[in-house]
């Protein structure tokens, strides 16, 4: 009776488990196949997987794609963002090929405001002017150093009417301009000193979003205005003419 | 594992995703659209809609239902007319990093971009940097857990040429 038993469950079982078994090869075969399909990121998945389970003592950040952590940087001051050059070679990678240069409150900072504004006396103003002069062959350095360059930004609360200031930007400004940037914007918060355009500016043939403030715009003498690539214009307290605001919508109403 | 064939639903459609650590989640199909990786796995492969599980590696079971809830509040923000008010987004907002630590904040990161969701990829990229603002290269390291693999030379080199960005900061 024993034998015809285990004959039976031979005769039964076996097929009822191998089917069982192909079951679920199929199902995590369909499910690593799809997986395989599902994955459009150039991470290791697996490897991942196995490290989000101590992410404290792993550097998963540094593995995300670049676009990644340039959105990171985007969120930050430009003097915050020069500073994550040191965090590591990664990061120092990831800061040399971020396309966005700006000049914003944290990089003219407080003392140098002051020189600026002309407050600073004696021995302190001579420092200041140093340092100022450093600061700017500085930046310069940096903003032609970079392989691509896709935004740019002044964003300050006053322009101030010293020479050097002005050349200083204005020589950032021209540079971007022959860079084929897609970005500009030039915001000067306090609108009493305002900033003289380079009229380069008005013939950036790849420029697409324009935002003027606090700026003096005159059309360039010597050629007409030509943006075909622009598709936003934002103009906000602007000095100008009015023939100079039809002359640039004209080039808005092309798209 | 793939469901049984009895779920001819007449309402929602709901797509079944599998967390990293085998946790399943019915979602219904225009929140699981929201993610490009899921969005994706569909193109093409519409017969297979039903019974089919999608796995989802890189994001583990504890955040997903705030990464669903997310998805599902901001979409209906989106279809809202007239537009919900600025600070009702904002609330939302607020609530949902309220208790996230640090660590919780970049495997979201991790997931989000998996995920391949732009909303959400800005949305916590900008509260990371919004949590290291202002603070050391030291602090910043400690946050994201990044190893510094420059030598001191090298490391004082990069500091050297960058002199005034290392100006006047707090070591927190």
């Amino acid at each position: 009776m024993l034998p015809k038993l285990k004959l039976f469950l031979k005769g039964c079982c076996w097929p009822w488990i191998w089917g069982c078994l192909l079951l679920l090869w199929n199902t995590m075969r369909w499910e690593w196949l799809s997986c395989a399909m599902a994955k459009p990121h150039q991470m290791g998945s697996l490897d991942i997987m196995e490290k989000t389970r101590s992410v404290e003592e792993v550097d998963l950040i540094s593995e995300l794609p670049e676009g990644v952590l340039h959105t990171i940087l985007s969120f930050l001051q430009f003097k915050q963002i020069v500073r994550t050059s040191v965090l590591s070679t990664r990061w120092e990678e990831v800061w040399r090929t971020y396309p966005v240069f700006t000049i914003d409150e944290s990089v003219i900072n407080f003392d140098m405001y002051i020189y600026l504004r002309g407050d600073c006396e004696g021995e302190d103003n001579e420092e200041m002017r140093r340092k100022t002069m450093k600061l700017y062959e500085h930046l310069e350095r940096i903003l032609r150093n970079r392989p691509s360059i896709q935004k740019f930004t002044i964003e300050l609360s006053v322009f101030f009417k010293v020479p050097e200031f002005e050349s200083f930007l204005h020589s950032c400004v021209c540079y971007a301009i022959g860079s084929n940037i897609k970005k500009m914007k030039l915001d000067f918060e306090c609108e009493n000193i305002p900033y003289h355009l380079p009229p380069i500016v008005l013939c950036s043939k790849s420029i697409e979003v324009l935002k003027l403030r606090g700026c003096e715009v005159e059309l360039p003498t010597a050629s007409n205005v030509k943006l075909p690539s622009l598709r936003k214009l934002h103009l906000f307290t602007i000095d100008c003419e009015d023939h100079v605001i039809s002359n640039l919508f004209f080039w808005l109403s092309f798209d | 594992m793939a469901s049984s064939s009895s779920s001819s639903s007449t309402q929602v459609k709901k797509i079944t995703l599998k967390a990293a650590d085998g946790k399943h989640f019915e979602v219904e199909e225009p929140v699981a659209m929201e993610m490009e990786t899921v969005k994706s796995f569909f193109v093409g492969n519409e017969d297979a809609m039903k019974d089919m599980v999608v796995p989802l590696l890189n994001v583990s079971s504890e955040h997903m239902p705030a990464i669903l809830d997310f998805y599902r509040n901001h979409s209906e923000f989106r279809k809202r007319t007239p537009p919900p008010p600025a600070e009702e987004v904002k609330a939302f907002n607020e609530a949902f990093l309220e208790n996230k630590s640090d660590e919780q904040l970049m495997e979201m990161i991790m997931a989000a971009n998996f995920l391949n969701t732009k909303e959400l990829l800005n949305f916590l990229t900008e509260a990371a940097a919004n949590r290291i603002k202002n603070k050391s290269v030291e602090y910043v390291r400690a946050f994201f857990g990044i190893e510094n693999d420059f030598t001191p030379e090298e490391e004082a080199r990069i500091r050297a040429e960058n002199e005034w960005a290392f100006d006047g900061l707090d070591e927190d």
